[in-house]
Protein backbone atom coordinates (compact mmCIF):
# COMPACT_ATOMS: atom_id res chain seq x y z
CA UNK A 1 0.00 0.00 0.00
CA UNK A 2 2.87 2.64 1.24
CA UNK A 3 4.61 1.85 -2.35
CA UNK A 4 1.68 2.64 -4.23
CA UNK A 5 0.68 5.97 -2.42
CA UNK A 6 4.57 6.61 -3.42
CA UNK A 7 3.83 6.33 -6.77
CA UNK A 8 1.04 8.31 -6.47
CA UNK A 9 1.36 11.45 -9.89
CA UNK A 10 1.01 14.78 -7.89
CA UNK A 11 -2.52 16.23 -7.28
CA UNK A 12 -2.42 18.83 -9.51
CA UNK A 13 -1.04 16.54 -11.85
CA UNK A 14 -4.10 14.49 -11.36
CA UNK A 15 -6.91 17.32 -11.36
CA UNK A 16 -5.33 19.15 -14.31
CA UNK A 17 -5.59 15.73 -16.57
CA UNK A 18 -9.21 15.17 -15.12
CA UNK A 19 -10.13 18.44 -16.41
CA UNK A 20 -8.79 18.35 -19.63
CA UNK A 21 -10.11 15.08 -20.22
CA UNK A 22 -13.37 15.69 -21.88
CA UNK A 23 -14.55 12.57 -21.03
CA UNK A 24 -16.26 11.41 -17.67
CA UNK A 25 -14.23 9.90 -15.51
CA UNK A 26 -15.76 7.27 -12.62
CA UNK A 27 -13.87 7.86 -9.42
CA UNK A 28 -14.72 5.76 -6.65
CA UNK A 29 -14.35 7.15 -3.53
CA UNK A 30 -14.54 4.24 -0.33
CA UNK A 31 -15.22 2.22 0.35
CA UNK A 32 -13.38 4.02 3.36
CA UNK A 33 -15.44 7.28 3.48
CA UNK A 34 -13.58 10.47 2.38
CA UNK A 35 -14.51 12.80 4.98
CA UNK A 36 -15.14 11.09 8.30
CA UNK A 37 -12.90 7.57 7.36
CA UNK A 38 -16.17 6.03 7.58
CA UNK A 39 -17.07 2.91 5.28
CA UNK A 40 -19.06 3.80 2.28
CA UNK A 41 -18.50 3.87 -1.49
CA UNK A 42 -19.32 6.93 -3.37
CA UNK A 43 -19.04 6.45 -6.97
CA UNK A 44 -18.61 9.59 -8.51
CA UNK A 45 -18.73 11.14 -12.41
CA UNK A 46 -16.82 13.66 -12.80
CA UNK A 47 -16.30 16.01 -16.07
CA UNK A 48 -13.52 17.87 -15.43
CA UNK A 49 -13.48 18.75 -11.56
CA UNK A 50 -17.85 19.16 -11.85
CA UNK A 51 -19.36 16.05 -10.18
CA UNK A 52 -22.29 14.58 -13.09
CA UNK A 53 -23.23 11.81 -11.17
CA UNK A 54 -23.16 9.45 -8.06
CA UNK A 55 -23.76 6.03 -6.90
CA UNK A 56 -23.92 4.61 -3.29
CA UNK A 57 -22.82 1.56 -1.93
CA UNK A 58 -23.06 0.24 1.53
CA UNK A 59 -22.52 -2.79 3.90
CA UNK A 60 -18.73 -2.75 3.75
CA UNK A 61 -19.12 -3.07 7.74
CA UNK A 62 -22.31 -4.29 7.79
CA UNK A 63 -21.89 -6.64 10.91
CA UNK A 64 -25.09 -8.97 10.86
CA UNK A 65 -26.74 -7.00 14.15
CA UNK A 66 -30.52 -7.42 13.70
CA UNK A 67 -29.45 -11.80 12.52
CA UNK A 68 -27.81 -11.69 15.90
CA UNK A 69 -30.15 -10.09 18.49
CA UNK A 70 -32.49 -12.66 16.60
CA UNK A 71 -30.78 -15.27 18.68
CA UNK A 72 -30.29 -13.75 21.90
CA UNK A 73 -33.05 -12.71 24.73
CA UNK A 74 -34.19 -9.18 24.66
CA UNK A 75 -31.50 -8.35 27.66
CA UNK A 76 -28.72 -9.59 25.71
CA UNK A 77 -29.84 -7.36 22.72
CA UNK A 78 -30.32 -4.40 24.27
CA UNK A 79 -26.54 -4.10 24.94
CA UNK A 80 -25.94 -5.32 21.20
CA UNK A 81 -28.14 -2.19 20.26
CA UNK A 82 -26.24 0.24 22.49
CA UNK A 83 -23.20 -0.94 20.09
CA UNK A 84 -24.43 -0.18 16.48
CA UNK A 85 -23.44 3.22 16.97
CA UNK A 86 -20.14 4.61 18.86
CA UNK A 87 -21.61 8.25 19.44
CA UNK A 88 -25.86 7.39 18.87
CA UNK A 89 -25.62 4.85 22.18
CA UNK A 90 -28.47 6.23 24.18
CA UNK A 91 -31.31 6.57 21.06
CA UNK A 92 -30.84 2.69 19.74
CA UNK A 93 -30.76 1.29 23.01
CA UNK A 94 -33.86 3.83 23.86
CA UNK A 95 -35.59 3.11 20.83
CA UNK A 96 -35.25 -0.59 20.90
CA UNK A 97 -36.53 -0.78 24.38
CA UNK A 98 -39.51 1.24 23.45
CA UNK A 99 -40.38 -1.39 20.42
CA UNK A 100 -40.28 -3.97 23.40
CA UNK A 101 -42.16 -2.20 25.48
CA UNK A 102 -44.71 -1.36 23.32
CA UNK A 103 -45.23 -5.15 21.91
CA UNK A 104 -45.60 -6.21 25.77
CA UNK A 105 -47.26 -3.85 27.35
CA UNK A 106 -44.75 -2.38 29.65
CA UNK A 107 -46.06 0.98 31.22
CA UNK A 108 -42.42 3.06 31.84
CA UNK A 109 -42.22 5.13 35.17
CA UNK A 110 -42.56 9.08 34.30
CA UNK A 111 -39.48 9.42 36.01
CA UNK A 112 -37.67 7.09 33.72
CA UNK A 113 -39.37 9.05 30.60
CA UNK A 114 -37.78 12.26 32.20
CA UNK A 115 -34.25 10.58 32.67
CA UNK A 116 -34.14 8.69 29.00
CA UNK A 117 -34.77 12.68 28.04
CA UNK A 118 -32.08 13.91 29.50
CA UNK A 119 -29.35 11.65 28.63
CA UNK A 120 -30.96 11.61 24.78
CA UNK A 121 -30.23 15.14 24.71
CA UNK A 122 -26.94 15.08 26.33
CA UNK A 123 -26.08 12.65 23.61
CA UNK A 124 -27.05 15.07 21.04
CA UNK A 125 -25.29 18.01 22.37
CA UNK A 126 -21.89 15.55 22.43
CA UNK A 127 -23.05 14.47 18.63
CA UNK A 128 -23.41 17.85 17.54
CA UNK A 129 -20.02 19.39 19.03
CA UNK A 130 -18.47 16.44 17.24
CA UNK A 131 -20.08 17.00 14.10
CA UNK A 132 -19.13 20.79 14.33
CA UNK A 133 -15.69 19.65 14.89
CA UNK A 134 -15.34 17.51 11.84
CA UNK A 135 -16.94 20.01 9.29
CA UNK A 136 -14.21 22.79 10.86
CA UNK A 137 -11.96 20.11 9.86
CA UNK A 138 -12.57 19.31 6.50
CA UNK A 139 -12.73 22.86 5.74
CA UNK A 140 -8.60 23.05 7.17
CA UNK A 141 -9.65 24.72 10.59
CA UNK A 142 -8.35 22.58 12.65
CA UNK A 143 -8.31 24.83 15.85
CA UNK A 144 -11.86 24.90 15.63
CA UNK A 145 -12.17 21.08 15.25
CA UNK A 146 -10.03 21.49 18.84
CA UNK A 147 -11.95 24.15 20.46
CA UNK A 148 -15.00 22.21 20.20
CA UNK A 149 -13.53 18.38 20.80
CA UNK A 150 -12.31 20.22 24.01
CA UNK A 151 -16.05 21.76 25.07
CA UNK A 152 -17.32 17.86 23.95
CA UNK A 153 -15.16 16.42 27.13
CA UNK A 154 -17.38 18.26 29.44
CA UNK A 155 -20.59 16.21 28.41
CA UNK A 156 -18.66 13.30 28.38
CA UNK A 157 -17.54 13.70 31.62
CA UNK A 158 -21.05 14.12 32.79
CA UNK A 159 -21.94 11.16 31.48
CA UNK A 160 -19.32 9.20 33.14
CA UNK A 161 -20.61 10.52 36.12
CA UNK A 162 -24.22 10.16 35.35
CA UNK A 163 -23.54 5.91 34.30
CA UNK A 164 -19.83 5.37 34.87
CA UNK A 165 -19.08 5.21 30.94
CA UNK A 166 -18.56 7.86 28.56
CA UNK A 167 -19.43 6.13 25.40
CA UNK A 168 -21.57 2.97 25.77
CA UNK A 169 -23.08 3.94 29.04
CA UNK A 170 -25.28 0.77 29.70
CA UNK A 171 -28.06 2.95 31.58
CA UNK A 172 -31.02 1.85 29.40
CA UNK A 173 -33.25 -1.04 30.89
CA UNK A 174 -36.55 -2.23 29.34
CA UNK A 175 -39.33 -0.54 31.51
CA UNK A 176 -37.42 2.29 32.80
CA UNK A 177 -33.10 2.78 32.99
CA UNK A 178 -30.60 1.58 35.17
CA UNK A 179 -29.99 4.36 37.74
CA UNK A 180 -31.27 7.58 39.03
CA UNK A 181 -29.85 11.63 38.95
CA UNK A 182 -29.45 12.64 42.30
CA UNK A 183 -29.70 16.03 43.34
CA UNK A 184 -26.44 16.77 43.68
CA UNK A 185 -25.77 15.54 39.93
CA UNK A 186 -28.56 17.38 38.72
CA UNK A 187 -26.64 20.41 40.31
CA UNK A 188 -23.50 19.87 38.01
CA UNK A 189 -25.59 19.03 35.00
CA UNK A 190 -27.13 22.72 35.36
CA UNK A 191 -23.74 23.88 35.60
CA UNK A 192 -22.77 21.86 32.46
CA UNK A 193 -25.64 23.80 31.09
CA UNK A 194 -24.34 27.16 31.95
CA UNK A 195 -21.28 26.28 30.29
CA UNK A 196 -22.95 25.09 27.46
CA UNK A 197 -24.84 28.15 26.93
CA UNK A 198 -21.21 30.18 26.83
CA UNK A 199 -20.46 27.77 24.17
CA UNK A 200 -23.06 28.26 22.10
CA UNK A 201 -22.83 32.12 21.92
CA UNK A 202 -19.38 31.42 21.05
CA UNK A 203 -19.98 28.68 18.36
CA UNK A 204 -23.17 31.25 17.08
CA UNK A 205 -19.63 33.87 16.56
CA UNK A 206 -17.44 31.55 14.85
CA UNK A 207 -20.35 30.39 12.42
CA UNK A 208 -22.32 32.86 11.75
CA UNK A 209 -19.50 35.23 11.32
CA UNK A 210 -16.23 33.84 10.22
CA UNK A 211 -15.83 35.37 6.37
CA UNK A 212 -13.95 32.32 5.48
CA UNK A 213 -16.57 29.48 6.32
CA UNK A 214 -19.48 30.97 4.86
CA UNK A 215 -17.76 31.06 2.00
CA UNK A 216 -16.50 27.34 2.06
CA UNK A 217 -20.02 26.03 2.73
CA UNK A 218 -22.49 28.74 1.31
CA UNK A 219 -24.53 27.52 -1.69
CA UNK A 220 -22.68 23.92 -2.13
CA UNK A 221 -24.16 21.16 -1.57
CA UNK A 222 -27.87 22.08 -2.02
CA UNK A 223 -30.88 19.86 -0.63
CA UNK A 224 -34.24 21.82 -1.93
CA UNK A 225 -37.43 21.44 0.61
CA UNK A 226 -39.17 19.35 -2.11
CA UNK A 227 -36.21 16.52 -2.45
CA UNK A 228 -36.02 16.55 1.42
CA UNK A 229 -39.50 15.53 1.59
CA UNK A 230 -39.66 13.35 -1.63
CA UNK A 231 -36.31 11.01 -0.66
CA UNK A 232 -37.76 11.19 2.90
CA UNK A 233 -34.66 12.73 4.34
CA UNK A 234 -34.58 12.96 8.08
CA UNK A 235 -33.12 14.84 11.17
CA UNK A 236 -31.30 18.03 10.88
CA UNK A 237 -30.31 17.52 6.96
CA UNK A 238 -33.94 17.48 6.03
CA UNK A 239 -34.71 20.66 8.64
CA UNK A 240 -31.63 22.65 7.38
CA UNK A 241 -34.02 22.48 3.99
CA UNK A 242 -37.20 23.86 5.76
CA UNK A 243 -38.87 20.35 6.37
CA UNK A 244 -40.03 20.56 9.84
CA UNK A 245 -39.99 17.09 10.50
CA UNK A 246 -38.57 16.51 14.20
CA UNK A 247 -40.19 13.05 15.99
CA UNK A 248 -39.90 14.72 19.49
CA UNK A 249 -42.29 17.21 18.02
CA UNK A 250 -44.07 14.97 15.38
CA UNK A 251 -44.45 11.67 17.33
CA UNK A 252 -43.52 12.29 20.85
CA UNK A 253 -41.66 9.74 23.14
CA UNK A 254 -40.51 9.52 26.57
CA UNK A 255 -40.96 12.87 28.12
CA UNK A 256 -41.01 15.19 24.97
CA UNK A 257 -44.90 15.37 25.21
CA UNK A 258 -44.55 17.66 28.19
CA UNK A 259 -42.39 19.78 26.60
CA UNK A 260 -43.13 22.38 23.81
CA UNK A 261 -40.78 20.98 21.21
CA UNK A 262 -40.50 22.67 18.04
CA UNK A 263 -38.64 21.45 14.49
CA UNK A 264 -36.22 24.66 14.11
CA UNK A 265 -34.74 25.92 10.84
CA UNK A 266 -32.10 27.84 9.81
CA UNK A 267 -34.07 31.08 10.01
CA UNK A 268 -34.15 30.66 13.78
CA UNK A 269 -30.94 32.45 13.26
CA UNK A 270 -30.65 33.58 9.99
CA UNK A 271 -32.97 35.38 7.75
CA UNK A 272 -33.52 32.95 5.32
CA UNK A 273 -33.22 28.99 4.96
CA UNK A 274 -31.64 27.88 1.68
CA UNK A 275 -30.50 24.05 2.14
CA UNK A 276 -26.82 24.16 1.74
CA UNK A 277 -23.72 22.73 3.66
CA UNK A 278 -23.90 26.04 5.47
CA UNK A 279 -27.59 25.77 6.82
CA UNK A 280 -26.87 22.10 7.82
CA UNK A 281 -23.62 23.26 9.77
CA UNK A 282 -25.64 25.98 11.63
CA UNK A 283 -28.51 23.91 12.14
CA UNK A 284 -26.52 21.69 14.58
CA UNK A 285 -25.19 24.76 16.86
CA UNK A 286 -29.09 25.60 16.99
CA UNK A 287 -30.08 22.10 18.09
CA UNK A 288 -26.98 22.35 20.73
CA UNK A 289 -29.16 25.31 22.17
CA UNK A 290 -32.69 23.79 22.23
CA UNK A 291 -31.12 20.58 23.67
CA UNK A 292 -29.48 22.95 26.58
CA UNK A 293 -33.09 23.86 27.15
CA UNK A 294 -34.96 20.41 27.45
CA UNK A 295 -32.46 18.79 29.63
CA UNK A 296 -33.19 22.28 31.90
CA UNK A 297 -36.64 22.02 31.62
CA UNK A 298 -36.41 18.46 32.75
CA UNK A 299 -34.11 18.70 35.77
CA UNK A 300 -37.01 20.84 36.61
CA UNK A 301 -40.08 18.94 35.98
CA UNK A 302 -39.02 15.76 36.56
CA UNK A 303 -41.31 13.86 39.13
CA UNK A 304 -40.20 11.57 41.64
CA UNK A 305 -40.80 7.55 41.52
CA UNK A 306 -39.30 4.57 40.29
CA UNK A 307 -36.73 4.56 37.58
CA UNK A 308 -37.92 0.96 35.96
CA UNK A 309 -40.95 -1.08 35.96
CA UNK A 310 -40.30 -3.98 36.98
CA UNK A 311 -36.05 -3.99 38.71
CA UNK A 312 -35.85 -7.75 39.36
CA UNK A 313 -34.05 -9.03 35.77
CA UNK A 314 -35.39 -12.96 35.43
CA UNK A 315 -38.80 -11.95 36.49
CA UNK A 316 -38.50 -9.41 33.23
CA UNK A 317 -37.44 -12.12 30.86
CA UNK A 318 -40.02 -14.48 31.78
CA UNK A 319 -42.45 -11.94 31.22
CA UNK A 320 -41.00 -11.61 27.77
CA UNK A 321 -40.55 -14.96 27.20
CA UNK A 322 -44.94 -15.29 27.22
CA UNK A 323 -44.74 -11.93 24.67
CA UNK A 324 -46.56 -12.07 21.62
CA UNK A 325 -46.58 -9.06 19.55
CA UNK A 326 -44.81 -6.28 17.35
CA UNK A 327 -43.56 -2.59 18.20
CA UNK A 328 -42.18 0.33 16.86
CA UNK A 329 -40.15 2.74 18.10
CA UNK A 330 -39.32 6.00 16.31
CA UNK A 331 -36.64 8.52 18.55
CA UNK A 332 -35.31 11.15 17.38
CA UNK A 333 -31.40 10.74 17.12
CA UNK A 334 -28.65 13.64 16.67
CA UNK A 335 -28.57 12.80 13.03
CA UNK A 336 -32.59 12.13 12.63
CA UNK A 337 -35.26 9.76 12.70
CA UNK A 338 -34.26 6.30 14.06
CA UNK A 339 -36.95 3.11 13.89
CA UNK A 340 -36.86 -0.17 15.71
CA UNK A 341 -39.09 -2.75 14.73
CA UNK A 342 -39.02 -5.74 16.89
CA UNK A 343 -41.76 -8.82 16.74
CA UNK A 344 -42.15 -11.35 19.72
CA UNK A 345 -43.27 -14.88 19.80
CA UNK A 346 -43.67 -16.38 22.76
CA UNK A 347 -39.48 -17.50 22.66
CA UNK A 348 -36.13 -16.52 24.12
CA UNK A 349 -35.32 -14.32 21.36
CA UNK A 350 -37.00 -11.38 19.52
CA UNK A 351 -38.41 -13.51 15.94
CA UNK A 352 -37.52 -10.42 13.80
CA UNK A 353 -35.65 -6.98 14.64
CA UNK A 354 -34.90 -4.28 12.26
CA UNK A 355 -33.22 -0.89 12.78
CA UNK A 356 -33.34 1.73 10.54
CA UNK A 357 -30.50 4.84 11.57
CA UNK A 358 -31.57 8.33 10.07
CA UNK A 359 -28.14 8.00 7.60
CA UNK A 360 -30.04 5.26 5.70
CA UNK A 361 -32.28 7.70 5.07
CA UNK A 362 -30.41 10.65 4.40
CA UNK A 363 -27.78 8.55 1.60
CA UNK A 364 -30.58 9.26 -0.80
CA UNK A 365 -30.41 12.96 -0.26
CA UNK A 366 -26.29 12.46 -0.44
CA UNK A 367 -26.63 12.37 -4.58
CA UNK A 368 -28.96 14.70 -5.24
CA UNK A 369 -26.41 17.29 -2.92
CA UNK A 370 -23.37 16.33 -4.78
CA UNK A 371 -24.32 16.06 -8.56
CA UNK A 372 -23.05 19.62 -9.90
CA UNK A 373 -20.59 20.02 -7.34
CA UNK A 374 -16.72 20.24 -7.51
CA UNK A 375 -14.98 17.33 -6.20
CA UNK A 376 -12.89 19.42 -4.07
CA UNK A 377 -16.27 19.92 -2.16
CA UNK A 378 -17.08 16.44 -1.63
CA UNK A 379 -15.58 15.94 1.68
CA UNK A 380 -17.57 19.01 3.07
CA UNK A 381 -20.74 18.17 1.55
CA UNK A 382 -20.71 13.87 2.45
CA UNK A 383 -19.48 15.34 6.10
CA UNK A 384 -22.23 17.73 5.90
CA UNK A 385 -24.86 15.30 6.19
CA UNK A 386 -23.37 13.83 9.52
CA UNK A 387 -22.72 10.34 8.19
CA UNK A 388 -22.46 7.83 10.72
CA UNK A 389 -20.91 4.70 9.95
CA UNK A 390 -18.21 2.25 11.59
CA UNK A 391 -15.26 3.81 11.43
CA UNK A 392 -12.04 2.81 9.20
CA UNK A 393 -8.86 4.59 8.37
CA UNK A 394 -8.35 5.22 4.55
CA UNK A 395 -10.20 5.90 1.44
CA UNK A 396 -9.03 5.88 -2.07
CA UNK A 397 -10.08 7.41 -5.54
CA UNK A 398 -8.87 5.21 -8.79
CA UNK A 399 -8.64 7.29 -11.56
CA UNK A 400 -7.49 5.55 -14.56
CA UNK A 401 -5.02 3.19 -12.32
CA UNK A 402 -3.63 5.54 -10.17
CA UNK A 403 -4.97 5.82 -6.49
CA UNK A 404 -5.36 9.30 -4.61
CA UNK A 405 -5.59 8.55 -0.89
CA UNK A 406 -7.80 10.20 1.64
CA UNK A 407 -5.31 12.86 2.52
CA UNK A 408 -4.87 13.86 -0.64
CA UNK A 409 -8.43 14.40 -1.50
CA UNK A 410 -8.69 16.18 2.13
CA UNK A 411 -5.74 18.32 0.42
CA UNK A 412 -7.93 19.11 -2.81
CA UNK A 413 -10.71 20.18 -0.21
CA UNK A 414 -8.55 22.85 1.97
CA UNK A 415 -6.90 24.28 -0.98
CA UNK A 416 -10.08 25.38 -1.74
CA UNK A 417 -10.43 26.84 1.57
CA UNK A 418 -6.90 28.92 1.32
CA UNK A 419 -7.45 29.95 -2.36
CA UNK A 420 -10.85 31.62 -0.96
CA UNK A 421 -9.62 32.91 2.33
CA UNK A 422 -6.54 34.41 -0.29
CA UNK A 423 -8.68 36.15 -2.62
CA UNK A 424 -10.09 38.14 0.10
CA UNK A 425 -7.24 38.97 1.46
CA UNK B 1 -56.57 18.58 9.83
CA UNK B 2 -56.39 16.80 13.70
CA UNK B 3 -54.82 13.13 14.36
CA UNK B 4 -58.41 11.78 14.60
CA UNK B 5 -59.24 13.17 11.96
CA UNK B 6 -56.45 11.91 9.80
CA UNK B 7 -56.51 8.40 11.09
CA UNK B 8 -60.50 7.93 10.84
CA UNK B 9 -59.64 9.14 7.03
CA UNK B 10 -56.98 6.65 6.48
CA UNK B 11 -58.79 4.16 8.17
CA UNK B 12 -61.95 4.81 5.64
CA UNK B 13 -59.21 4.73 2.90
CA UNK B 14 -57.98 1.35 3.99
CA UNK B 15 -61.44 -0.48 4.11
CA UNK B 16 -61.52 -0.48 0.55
CA UNK B 17 -58.45 -2.75 0.30
CA UNK B 18 -58.96 -4.76 3.30
CA UNK B 19 -61.29 -5.03 7.13
CA UNK B 20 -57.57 -6.12 8.83
CA UNK B 21 -56.94 -2.64 10.64
CA UNK B 22 -55.67 -2.35 13.50
CA UNK B 23 -55.48 1.24 15.09
CA UNK B 24 -53.20 1.28 18.79
CA UNK B 25 -52.49 4.19 20.80
CA UNK B 26 -49.43 4.85 23.12
CA UNK B 27 -48.67 7.14 26.03
CA UNK B 28 -45.86 8.83 26.67
CA UNK B 29 -45.24 11.73 29.93
CA UNK B 30 -46.82 13.20 32.31
CA UNK B 31 -49.35 14.44 30.12
CA UNK B 32 -50.05 11.01 28.88
CA UNK B 33 -50.63 12.69 25.11
CA UNK B 34 -51.94 9.68 22.70
CA UNK B 35 -49.93 8.58 19.82
CA UNK B 36 -51.67 6.96 17.30
CA UNK B 37 -50.19 3.63 15.14
CA UNK B 38 -52.34 1.66 12.28
CA UNK B 39 -51.55 -1.77 11.19
CA UNK B 40 -53.31 -3.10 7.75
CA UNK B 41 -52.87 -6.04 5.71
CA UNK B 42 -52.99 -5.91 2.24
CA UNK B 43 -52.90 -7.90 -0.94
CA UNK B 44 -49.35 -7.83 -2.37
CA UNK B 45 -51.59 -7.27 -5.48
CA UNK B 46 -52.53 -4.00 -4.37
CA UNK B 47 -49.21 -2.76 -2.58
CA UNK B 48 -48.50 0.53 -5.79
CA UNK B 49 -52.16 1.32 -5.89
CA UNK B 50 -52.91 1.99 -1.69
CA UNK B 51 -49.60 3.97 -1.61
CA UNK B 52 -50.59 5.99 -4.62
CA UNK B 53 -53.87 6.16 -2.68
CA UNK B 54 -52.00 7.46 0.08
CA UNK B 55 -49.78 9.68 -1.43
CA UNK B 56 -53.05 11.37 -2.19
CA UNK B 57 -54.33 11.40 1.54
CA UNK B 58 -51.14 13.09 2.47
CA UNK B 59 -48.73 14.86 0.15
CA UNK B 60 -45.36 13.25 0.22
CA UNK B 61 -45.62 10.78 2.29
CA UNK B 62 -42.69 9.45 4.56
CA UNK B 63 -41.48 6.17 4.21
CA UNK B 64 -39.16 5.03 7.20
CA UNK B 65 -38.18 1.69 5.89
CA UNK B 66 -39.54 -1.59 5.33
CA UNK B 67 -39.30 -4.37 7.63
CA UNK B 68 -39.41 -8.38 6.88
CA UNK B 69 -40.13 -11.83 8.43
CA UNK B 70 -38.85 -15.20 7.29
CA UNK B 71 -42.51 -17.05 8.62
CA UNK B 72 -41.25 -20.41 6.64
CA UNK B 73 -43.87 -20.87 3.74
CA UNK B 74 -43.95 -16.96 3.44
CA UNK B 75 -41.99 -13.93 4.01
CA UNK B 76 -43.75 -11.09 5.46
CA UNK B 77 -42.65 -7.69 4.47
CA UNK B 78 -43.98 -4.29 6.42
CA UNK B 79 -43.79 -0.97 5.24
CA UNK B 80 -43.56 1.48 7.78
CA UNK B 81 -44.92 5.19 6.72
CA UNK B 82 -45.07 8.25 8.85
CA UNK B 83 -48.22 10.55 7.83
CA UNK B 84 -49.69 13.87 8.83
CA UNK B 85 -46.31 14.76 10.04
CA UNK B 86 -44.60 17.94 10.55
CA UNK B 87 -46.74 19.30 13.17
CA UNK B 88 -46.95 19.04 17.26
CA UNK B 89 -48.53 15.67 18.01
CA UNK B 90 -49.94 14.74 15.14
CA UNK B 91 -47.97 12.21 13.80
CA UNK B 92 -49.61 8.68 12.93
CA UNK B 93 -47.49 5.67 12.15
CA UNK B 94 -49.27 3.64 9.37
CA UNK B 95 -47.38 0.00 8.86
CA UNK B 96 -49.01 -2.01 5.75
CA UNK B 97 -48.25 -5.83 5.92
CA UNK B 98 -48.39 -7.98 3.10
CA UNK B 99 -47.25 -11.88 2.71
CA UNK B 100 -45.32 -13.15 -0.38
CA UNK B 101 -45.22 -17.10 -0.92
CA UNK B 102 -41.61 -18.31 -0.34
CA UNK B 103 -41.70 -19.81 -3.59
CA UNK B 104 -42.30 -16.56 -5.98
CA UNK B 105 -41.58 -13.84 -3.66
CA UNK B 106 -42.57 -10.66 -5.90
CA UNK B 107 -44.01 -7.50 -5.58
CA UNK B 108 -44.31 -3.83 -6.89
CA UNK B 109 -41.72 -1.56 -6.37
CA UNK B 110 -43.25 2.02 -4.89
CA UNK B 111 -40.32 3.90 -5.70
CA UNK B 112 -41.77 5.68 -8.70
CA UNK B 113 -44.38 6.59 -5.95
CA UNK B 114 -41.94 7.39 -3.01
CA UNK B 115 -37.92 7.35 -4.52
CA UNK B 116 -36.93 7.76 -1.06
CA UNK B 117 -37.92 3.74 -0.39
CA UNK B 118 -35.18 2.51 -3.05
CA UNK B 119 -32.32 1.54 -0.77
CA UNK B 120 -34.74 -0.20 2.08
CA UNK B 121 -36.35 -1.98 -1.70
CA UNK B 122 -32.69 -3.32 -2.69
CA UNK B 123 -32.16 -3.95 1.06
CA UNK B 124 -35.13 -6.77 1.21
CA UNK B 125 -34.17 -7.99 -2.28
CA UNK B 126 -30.95 -8.97 -0.89
CA UNK B 127 -31.64 -10.40 2.44
CA UNK B 128 -34.41 -11.56 1.97
CA UNK B 129 -34.61 -12.45 -2.00
CA UNK B 130 -37.84 -10.57 -2.61
CA UNK B 131 -38.01 -9.62 -6.08
CA UNK B 132 -39.34 -5.91 -7.11
CA UNK B 133 -40.84 -5.35 -10.19
CA UNK B 134 -39.32 -2.41 -11.31
CA UNK B 135 -36.71 -1.71 -8.86
CA UNK B 136 -32.99 -0.82 -11.11
CA UNK B 137 -31.09 -3.56 -10.93
CA UNK B 138 -28.08 -3.54 -8.59
CA UNK B 139 -26.66 -4.44 -4.94
CA UNK B 140 -26.87 -1.70 -2.08
CA UNK B 141 -25.13 -4.22 0.78
CA UNK B 142 -24.10 -7.26 -0.20
CA UNK B 143 -20.93 -8.13 -2.69
CA UNK B 144 -22.34 -10.06 -5.83
CA UNK B 145 -20.19 -12.78 -4.38
CA UNK B 146 -22.93 -14.02 -2.60
CA UNK B 147 -25.49 -14.40 -4.77
CA UNK B 148 -27.92 -16.36 -3.82
CA UNK B 149 -27.43 -16.55 0.19
CA UNK B 150 -30.28 -13.87 2.03
CA UNK B 151 -28.98 -13.59 5.24
CA UNK B 152 -32.72 -12.92 7.16
CA UNK B 153 -34.16 -15.81 5.59
CA UNK B 154 -34.31 -18.78 7.91
CA UNK B 155 -33.85 -21.63 5.91
CA UNK B 156 -30.96 -23.52 3.91
CA UNK B 157 -30.53 -19.72 2.01
CA UNK B 158 -29.85 -17.70 5.30
CA UNK B 159 -26.76 -16.68 6.90
CA UNK B 160 -26.47 -19.35 9.71
CA UNK B 161 -23.68 -21.58 7.78
CA UNK B 162 -21.62 -18.39 7.70
CA UNK B 163 -22.20 -18.19 11.93
CA UNK B 164 -20.77 -21.32 12.83
CA UNK B 165 -17.43 -19.75 14.71
CA UNK B 166 -19.85 -17.25 16.45
CA UNK B 167 -19.39 -17.73 20.17
CA UNK B 168 -22.68 -18.93 21.26
CA UNK B 169 -24.19 -17.91 18.26
CA UNK B 170 -26.89 -20.70 18.66
CA UNK B 171 -27.35 -21.26 22.16
CA UNK B 172 -30.00 -19.23 22.05
CA UNK B 173 -31.46 -19.58 18.74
Amino acid sequence: MKRVHQNLPKISTMVKRMADNEKKVNIPIGPIHPALKEPVQIEVSVSGERVTDVNITLGHVHRGIEWVGTRRNPIQTLYIAERVCGICNICHPMAFCIAIENAANIAVPERAEYLRTIFAELERIHSHLLFLGVAAHEMGFDSILHYTWLTREKVLDVVEMLTGNRITKGIMMIGGVRRDISDSQAEKIRAAMDYYEKVYGKMCNIFLDDKTIKMRTRDIGFLSKKDALRFCAVGPTARASGVKKDIRQDYPYAAYPDIDIEALTPEFLLKETRGDVYDRVVMRAIEIKQSIDIVRECLKEMPSGPIVSEPVLQKLLFNLKQVQGEGVALVEAPRGELIHYIKMEKADAPSSWKIRAPTYANLHVLRTMLIGSELADVPVIVASIDPCMSCANRAIIADKGALLYQEKLRELCIGKTRRLRGATK
Amino acid sequence: MNTESFVNELKNLLSNETKDIVVSETQHGKSKAKAFRLWATIDPKNIHGVVRKISLLQKDPHFSVSSGTDLGNEIELLYHFALNYAKPKSQVLLTLRVKLPKSSPVIDTITDIIPGAEISEKEKREFFGIEFRGLPPGNAFLDESLAGVHPWRKDEKGASKFAKNIHNGEKNG
